[in-house]
């Protein structure tokens, strides 16, 4: 390789570099052949290699596993705690102590009959807990059980559910169920998360809910608020739309900001020769880009019959459906959101989110796009 | 403390409070990032698969010991790494004799069914001649790769869990990369 630039090249790939050094190495790219080849050839490479360790490890079902041989399991005492069964070495029970013990222990007993009966206990709030489904409508089901209007459903994090909406999800630690669900999905929820499987499902966010987070096929999906509507399933690839509100989208090739009204297509493990194509990033203001340099295609493009879509997904009407390809285009400091992109969807409500920018993931935006 | 710590903290302490059934969501959240830690450096996918369980099983019977102010990651890698340890002591003349990915992968591969035959083909062609050049590596370049790779952590986050220095993980993903496109080159010459 003649270009020097390789490192960065590869820097660039991983999301690591800042916006200046990103948009600086994308102008670059559109000009070097050789950093092309290299960032679309490595692009491939891992993607396919991806895609079949993920299902490697997911046949080998290592959870499923370890918990049919928990109950064999016991919790051993901490280093240095209390040992009840230690055999007499701990100084809490040793013989000297006995005595006092078992008096305090008669004397709290005696205590305890003349008290009233206690009530039960006072519930310690902890983030993890069980997930609440609500339903929204008569059509309402959990695993094919339907929801009673007036009820709500509790459910474990880890567990594989089916959920008909709509529905509302309440997450543990949140007061109120701002987080809806219609259509249909399989997903396993966490603290905050879905984790995806397969369906179709638009999912809504209130204003000032907490973001909620969806685990696409090594993807991540955080929904900041608004309207979003996920298809497909990790074999088929998956279709993603914001309507409306803030989403970013997270997966190998960095982080990005999703354009309301622009769909987009992660391939799935069937098609490892189709890239996940990544909305363009909104770059802060100090960087001052040239215009938009043309795109810049190299390798074989997919055809639209490639992918599958899930028949529920919606696509607003005269929006193109963005056929996933191999491409690598040059990063600007312009986003390259369509005209419906109004400002105010993008500034004026911004999510609570933590981190040095607006970025959920804490990344400098990349840029990889088609 | 972040709040990746938090939850994984909650989580632990509703284990030990005896709901033992949520110690699958800390699985279902790791099982991926140990296995990407054990799979370029054991030959023989059911050990892989039995080190990995017993990883798990061996972080749930020590887990009141966990300090919950520390990342359960870093931790449920170092006794991965002493499990390994463990291994290559009791039997590192074991591995030469046993089945080798290669093999495995050659006869039947754990690939996800494509439509199209010839894809099919080329996919696992690809796969394999990948993987193979990964295994080459050597070992300290294998581990960050695999986890940029399969997991896509930062950078960051590959040097927090394997207690490496930030420049040590970028360099040894960047030479692994550089390396991997030689044989690359060099296959391709051929």
């Amino acid at each position: 390789m003649t270009c020097n630039r390789e490192e960065t090249a590869y820097a660039f790939l991983d999301g690591e570099l800042g916006p200046r050094e990103a948009a600086e190495f994308a102008q670059h790219l559109a000009g070097c052949s050789e950093c092309k080849i290299l960032v679309h050839e490595t692009q491939e490479r891992e993607r396919s290699l991806r895609a079949v360790l993920t299902h490697l490890a997911s046949s080998c079902q290592i959870a499923g596993k370890v918990m049919r041989r928990l109950p064999a399991e016991k919790i051993l005492p901490a280093p240095g705690s209390a040992h009840p069964e230690g055999g007499g070495g701990g100084a809490l029970f040793g013989w000297r102590y006995l005595v006092p013990a078992g008096l305090t222990i008669v004397v709290l007993a005696w205590l305890l009959s003349l008290a009233p009966a206690p009530g039960p206990g006072p519930l310690v709030p902890l983030a993890v807990e069980g997930i609440t489904l609500s339903a929204l409508g008569p059509e309402a089901r959990v695993d094919g059980t339907v929801i009673p209007a007036d009820n709500t459903l509790t459910v474990l994090p880890g567990r594989l559910l089916q959920v008909t909406g709509p529905v509302a999800i309440r997450f543990a630690g949140v007061p109120e169920a701002g987080f809806t669900l219609h259509g249909e999905a399989r997903f396993i929820p966490g603290p905050g998360t879905l984790q995806w499987q397969a369906g179709a499902a638009t999912f809504g966010i209130a204003p000032r809910s907490p973001p909620v987070t969806i685990t696409l096929n090594g993807h991540r999906l955080f929904i900041g608020e608004g309207t979003l509507s996920v298809g497909g399933s990790s074999a088929e690839g998956f279709r993603v739309l914001l309507k409306s509100g803030r989403a970013w989208l997270r997966g190998p090739q960095g982080a990005s900001e999703l354009v309301p009204g622009r769909p987009l297509t992660l391939s799935g493990t069937a098609l490892p020769s189709a890239p996940p194509v990544v909305p363009p990033p909104i770059v802060p203001p100090p960087v001052v880009p040239p215009p938009a340099p043309p795109q810049t295609s190299i390798g074989p493009t997919i055809p639209p019959g490639g992918s599958t879509s899930p028949a529920a997904m919606v696509h607003p009407a005269g929006s193109q459906h963005r056929v996933a390809t191999p491409a690598v285009r040059l990063a600007t400091g312009t986003p390259t959101a369509s005209p419906a992109t109004a400002s105010d969807q993008v500034d004026q409500h911004p999510p609570e989110v933590t981190g040095p920018s607006a970025n959920p993931f804490g990344d400098d935006p990349v840029v990889i796009s088609d | 403390m972040s709040d990746e710590i938090r939850q994984d903290g909650d989580l632990i302490a509703r284990v030990l409070a005896g709901d033992s059934n949520l110690f699958s969501v800390l699985v279902g959240k790791y099982e991926r990032l140990v296995f990407s830690y054990l799979l370029p450096q054991v030959r023989n996918l059911q050990e892989v698969e039995d080190l990995a369980q017993e990883t798990f099983l061996r972080a749930y019977r020590h887990l009141a010991g966990f300090d919950t102010s520390r990342k359960f990651s870093v931790w449920l890698l170092a006794i991965t790494r002493n499990l390994l340890v463990d291994r290559f002591r009791k039997n590192s003349q074991a591995t030469a004799g046993q089945e080798s990915y290669q093999e495995m992968l050659a006869t039947q591969g754990p690939f996800p069914q494509v439509g199209d035959p010839q894809r099919q083909v080329e996919m696992q062609e690809e796969f394999r001649r990948t993987f193979r050049n990964i295994l080459d590596l050597p070992e300290d370049y294998k581990v960050p790769l695999m986890m940029r790779i399969m997991q896509d952590l930062s950078y960051d986050e590959i040097a927090e869990n394997l207690e490496l220095p930030l420049q040590t993980v970028k360099n040894r993903i960047f030479k692994a990369r550089q390396m991997l496109r030689a044989k690359r080159k060099a296959e391709h010459d051929l």
